[in-house]
């Protein structure tokens, strides 16, 4: 009988008395697993763009981290493109129109 | 016989079979695929689930039987789980759920549902999980079930003991039984409620006809009291909300020989929905009858919304 914890029922999807979420035994192992929609799954998507990197395209993700690596500062105005080369777009969630679709 | 030569029995039978009007999954399966319709008629056949099979998909058809879960032994000498139902469940006529099923999905059906409440039986699994929504005609849903997802009837829902649904719950008549958490009420006809509920939302919609309620008891709202809870270091720090919500100093729960007995706990202090208090109630075009701690006439009211809805999002 599964909303079953501390040794008594409970409702709800967590025991009331020490936080332990709702578990069930699936078909595909052994040990209970926690109730999906109850734990969701941790989603960890990020883009790191450092300095030097090229983006050819463009970069729209749940987040995205501006950052700077390296010790050498170059002066303003010349930007070296020699870092890592990020090919096309890293599209999510989102519609790129290019400027030949708009036929302009 | 013995055990071994059992399993072996269940496991070498066809998992499935079909003909024009039924199909039937055997005992003790893993089907790693739908069962849908292929050709036109096909969602007219009943269909029959074993015991303690896996449906790795959805389940489609006219009638659909999900059998109890039984004591069946698999590999190593290990009970199987109950049955899993990848996908959702829809039938074009009624529902039936046993005892021992975990359904990932919904179950939608234009005819009536019944889900059988739990059971506590030696090496049997006596679990009712629905972690979609449930819909249909009548539904009745038995003792210590949990859903997560809203439930809808057409015409009227009964509800058992002990029972979760985690979303909304909306039918024209509706019964609700003993100590139940649910997520929120819209009830249009005719309302019946036990004691010691609960019921996570702000506000309930309730019959316009105000001396028809049966509700003899409060029903706990958990805004606005359990936001000043004097038990906090005993519900804490760790899923707080959610946590209240099935507070166990609210009501406790005992099931014994397949029947709940649901007292009072030792917390006092929880704040009910003022169903006798004419201020707090406001008509909706339609008549029916919005019951809310919520002040119905004020200006800042995101100030109070912000606040309840905390409860109606379950702590996550």
């Amino acid at each position: 009988m599964m909303p079953t914890c501390c040794n008594v029922f409970h409702v709800g999807w967590i025991c009331p008395r020490c936080a332990r979420p709702m578990t069930i035994k699936p078909h595909s192992g052994n040990d209970p697993v926690p109730v999906s929609k109850l734990v969701p799954s941790k989603i960890e998507q990020s883009v790191t763009v450092v300095h030097g990197d090229y983006v050819q395209g463009s970069v729209i993700k749940d987040s995205v981290v501006m950052g700077s690596v390296g010790t050498e500062t170059k002066p303003e105005g010349d930007l070296d493109i020699s870092g890592k080369v990020v090919p096309g777009s890293n599209i999510q969630d989102s519609i790129v129109i290019s400027d030949s679709d708009l036929d302009l | 016989m013995t055990e071994s030569a059992k399993t072996t029995a269940v496991l070498s039978r066809t998992a499935l079979e079909e003909s024009d009007s039924f199909v039937r999954l055997h005992s003790g399966q893993v089907f790693q695929d739908n069962i849908v319709p292929n050709k036109g008629g096909q969602q007219h056949r009943n269909i029959h689930i074993g015991a303690c099979v896996c449906v790795e998909g959805s389940v489609m058809g006219s009638s659909i039987t999900i059998q109890a879960a039984e004591n069946i032994i698999i590999g190593d000498g290990l009970p199987a789980p109950g049955t899993e139902i990848q996908g959702s469940i829809n039938a074009l006529s009624d529902v039936d759920i046993g005892c021992g099923t975990w359904i990932h999905g919904g179950v939608l059906a234009t005819g009536d549902v019944t889900i059988s409440g739990i059971k506590d039986e030696k090496g049997i699994p006596g679990h009712v999980l629905i972690e979609g929504g449930v819909f249909g005609r009548n539904v009745t849903i038995g003792d210590g079930v949990v859903i997560l997802g809203p439930v809808v009837a057409s015409k009227s829902l009964s509800v058992g003991n002990c029972v979760t649904i985690r979303d909304h719950v909306r039918a024209p008549i509706a019964k609700i039984g003993d100590g139940c958490l649910i997520g929120g009420l819209v009830c249009d006809k005719s309302i019946t409620c036990g004691k010691l509920l609960t019921i996570a939302s702000s506000y309930i919609i309730l019959p316009k006809n105000i001396e028809g309620w049966g509700i003899p008891h409060s029903i706990r709202s958990p805004y606005n009291g359990c936001d000043k809870c004097p038990y906090e270091d005993r519900l804490g720090p760790d899923s707080i909300i959610a946590r209240k919500l099935a507070c166990h100093l609210h009501s406790h729960k005992e099931f014994k020989a397949g029947r709940f007995t649901i007292t009072p706990g030792e917390c006092k202090k929880w704040t009910y929905f003022p169903l006798t208090d004419k201020q707090f109630h406001w008509a909706i075009p339609t008549g029916e009858i919005v019951v809310s701690l919520v002040p119905s006439l004020v200006t800042n009211l995101s100030i109070y919304t912000d606040q309840a809805s905390i409860w109606e999002r379950g702590g996550e």
